[in-house]
């Protein structure tokens, strides 16, 4: 069942394309570009959350949750913005492209443009997180 | 989070203590204020008060999932021993979010239905 802010956030939001825009307008080349052919694993469990990985193309799977990622979708965000290391395994689907944004240059990304998104998304990432925790994850 | 909230300039209005079992906000008043937990924890319970929902513990905040979806308190929040808060306007962080740009929006929709 969805949580109220979760209501809300679907009511008011896009979708993952407008995540692309998060990265739009910068020189992608500065940022670190990797490769995956099907079936290899993009993230393992308990890598340190250092790094936020977004998919700019090919689709991924996430067997556990049974989640496909697809273009600009990120990869377990809420790991990554609340917690040390990433809880999940990740494999491509297909060959597939992601994007690697180190832990400071995601906040440096997010201050530039918006001065509380990264308070307000590891606010939330707490919460999801303690929401999990408490078997409250839908 | 304090720093993160005063460099933005969202006015910290005060520092207050509770004692256990003080009531700290009841179901359906407006949130005004958003609590920052400095010492002690929040029960917070359903909205009739028959089963705790969330126990928050000192270094996290109350009231976000509240403001930005409702704009008021859907559960009675009530100190679990001696407890002290420290509050910040909800007005001004509701403006920041609102100001904020799509693609952020998007993120926070993103984590929020992770």
């Amino acid at each position: 069942m969805f949580s109220a802010l979760r209501r809300f956030v679907c009511r008011s939001m896009g979708g993952h394309e407008l995540l692309v825009d998060l990265v739009n307008g910068l020189t992608l080349g500065a940022f670190v570009h990797q490769d995956y052919q099907s079936d290899e694993v993009v993230l393992s469990r308990e890598i340190a959350t250092d790094r936020l990985l977004m998919v700019l193309q090919g689709r991924l799977y996430d067997p556990r949750c049974r989640r496909i990622y697809s273009r600009g979708c990120l990869l377990q965000p809420v790991d990554f913005f609340a917690a040390d290391q990433y809880q999940d395994l990740i494999i491509a689907k297909s060959n597939c492209r992601v994007l690697v944004m180190t832990r400071d240059e995601v906040r440096r990304l997010l201050s530039a443009q918006s001065a509380m998104t990264w308070f307000f998304a590891r606010t939330l990432s707490i919460e999801r997180l303690a929401a999990r925790a408490a078997g409250s994850h839908p | 989070m304090t720093a993160a909230l005063r460099q933005n300039a969202i006015i910290d209005l005060d520092q207050f203590e509770l004692f256990h079992g003080e009531v700290l906000f009841v179901p359906k008043s407006p949130i005004t204020s958003v609590f920052l937990i400095e010492k002690g924890s929040v029960l917070i319970f359903s909205s009739f008060g028959q089963r705790v929902l969330r126990s928050m513990a000192s270094g996290q905040l109350i009231g976000i999932e509240d403001l930005l979806s409702l704009g008021w308190w859907s559960g009675l929040g009530v100190a679990h021993g001696p407890t002290r808060l420290r509050s910040f306007c909800a007005a001004q962080l509701q403006t920041c979010l609102k100001q904020s740009p799509e693609s952020h929006r998007a993120l926070l929709r993103e984590l929020a239905l992770s």
